[in-house]
């Protein structure tokens, strides 16, 4: 995935990306140590209109949870016209995943399984 | 000057929304059979509320005074940042007063008048009454001993003060506090929502790992909203201006609503802030905010016995149905999963 920094002036380096079912896994290089997000599509009853991520990997700060770098994911749903957002109250589902990357998948696969939505 | 992660995300958001558009064209040309329906109404937005911040700084060393705006912050030991308050009256506002007794040695606030005291400067536009979600009464606050009045949030107490609630209400703020945190653990995971920050999720661990960064309150695990365009867009933890290396005293952390754990759930709302204040005409000292609104989330761990698997739940609530917007829920992690180690790859 491209660095956001290095990217041009009108280029942030992100990838986004569509998916019936799915999701992101950030790991270490070890695959000890992973991250995972799930969703499913709203056209398959769940939450999600597109999946993005994006690396920041600019200011080499270091990996504290209040340095500048990072990496970034979002579910959006929504495109700005193509779906109603009603009054009230409306609920939004993903659900994220630690472990290793080896298991971060196959957790991925039972929710599958199971239909989570 | 080092960049925004979050404020890139939002400018690149338009990008992606461009690009969405474009694949649904192209699939709706390939289906060939589907009518092209209706464009959507124009829907309503409503309006956000610009606010004041109240500061407490300390003026000759004991007394204690509430300030607004940049001059005396910046002139006087910063102790609090305590309430929010609307920057504009209203019917349903009460002016609030910062008055000084005759020989300037002790500042206090009023809505009315102070024996001995007299009109120094106007603070802002406080509620009349706890009809608005969120906000709680101001507590101004007397020490005896000193004989210096003082306005606290409902999270302080300050030695030999005791409380003297105003008829007035603001959004509370938590001093000089980074963190209130709530903490719940389940499946091996725990996590933790900071209160000062809208309730977002503030750390993630799992195996002695910590996930999550919280450089400025665009990153964490959040959800935002826009409607229509970038600049119109509430966030569940607050405003940009929060970076790391900003007086704690002066970030824009968004109002809390809910903020509890009942079995393995976290349960937290927040009355968003707008991640741009300037887009209304706030500024560092005036954050601006989307009363009408709700974010927050139901966190569920160890979702269906499935250990650390959790279900992540964004609540949004609108006063109006609109098309013209989406939400999305932001993660942001540290450049290495492991803290220490440097990464070497990022698997998508």
């Amino acid at each position: 995935m491209p660095n956001g920094c290095l990217a041009g002036p009108n280029d942030f380096g992100g990838y986004a990306f569509f998916v019936d079912f799915g999701g992101i896994i950030m790991s270490d290089a070890s695959g000890a140590n992973a991250m995972g997000i799930y969703g499913v599509s709203a056209s398959r009853g769940g939450s999600v209109s597109n999946l993005d991520m994006w690396k920041f990997d600019c200011w080499g700060d270091g990996p504290s949870e209040t340095a500048s770098d990072n990496t970034a994911w979002s579910a959006a749903y929504g495109n700005g016209t193509d779906v109603l957002f009603p009054a009230g109250e409306s609920t939004y589902n993903v659900y994220l995943i630690t472990d290793t990357l080896q298991n971060v998948t196959a957790r991925m696969d039972d929710l599958f399984q199971m239909g989570a939505r | 000057m080092k960049f925004d992660c979050s404020e890139r995300m939002r400018r690149y958001l338009i990008i992606v929304i461009w690009f969405v558009v474009v694949i649904i064209t192209i699939e709706c040309a390939c289906g060939g059979g589907s009518q092209t329906p209706p464009p959507p109404p124009k829907s309503p937005v409503p309006t956000p509320t610009v606010l004041r911040t109240l500061y407490r700084v300390v003026v000759t060393g004991t007394d204690r005074t509430t300030t607004i705006g940049p001059n005396e912050r910046s002139s006087y030991p910063m102790e609090a940042q305590v309430y929010y308050v609307p920057d504009q009256g209203a019917s349903d506002r009460t002016t609030l007063n910062r008055v000084v007794n005759s020989d300037g040695s002790d500042h206090a606030d009023t809505v009315t008048t102070l024996s001995g005291y007299s009109q120094d400067m106007e603070l802002g536009f406080p509620w009349s009454t706890n009809s608005i979600p969120g906000v709680a009464q101001l507590t101004e606050s007397f020490n005896s001993t000193i004989r210096d009045y003082a306005l606290l949030a409902p999270s302080e107490s300050l030695a030999g003060y005791v409380p003297q609630p105003l008829p007035a209400y603001g959004y509370p703020r938590f001093g000089n506090a980074a963190e209130v945190l709530l903490s719940t653990t389940a499946g091996g995971v725990t996590v933790q929502s900071n209160a000062v920050a809208g309730g977002s999720t503030w750390r993630w661990f799992w195996n002695g790992t910590q996930f999550l960064n919280h450089g400025d309150y665009g990153r964490e695990i959040q959800g935002a909203f826009y409607f229509g365009t970038s600049q119109l867009n509430p966030d569940e933890a607050g405003d940009f201006m929060t970076m790391r290396t900003l007086d704690q005293s002066l970030k824009h952390g968004s109002p809390v609503l809910r903020f509890e754990n009942q079995g393995n759930t976290q349960y937290t709302r927040a009355i968003p802030l707008n991640w741009d204040p300037r887009q209304y005409g706030g500024d560092q000292d005036h954050p601006v905010i989307w009363d009408s609104l709700v974010l927050g989330k139901d966190l569920a761990l160890n979702y269906q016995n499935l250990g650390p698997v959790a279900q992540y739940t964004t609540h949004l609530v609108l006063p109006s149905a609109t098309t013209r917007s989406r939400t999305l829920q932001v993660i942001c992690s540290p450049a290495s999963i492991v803290f220490g180690r440097t990464m070497r790859g990022l698997r998508s």
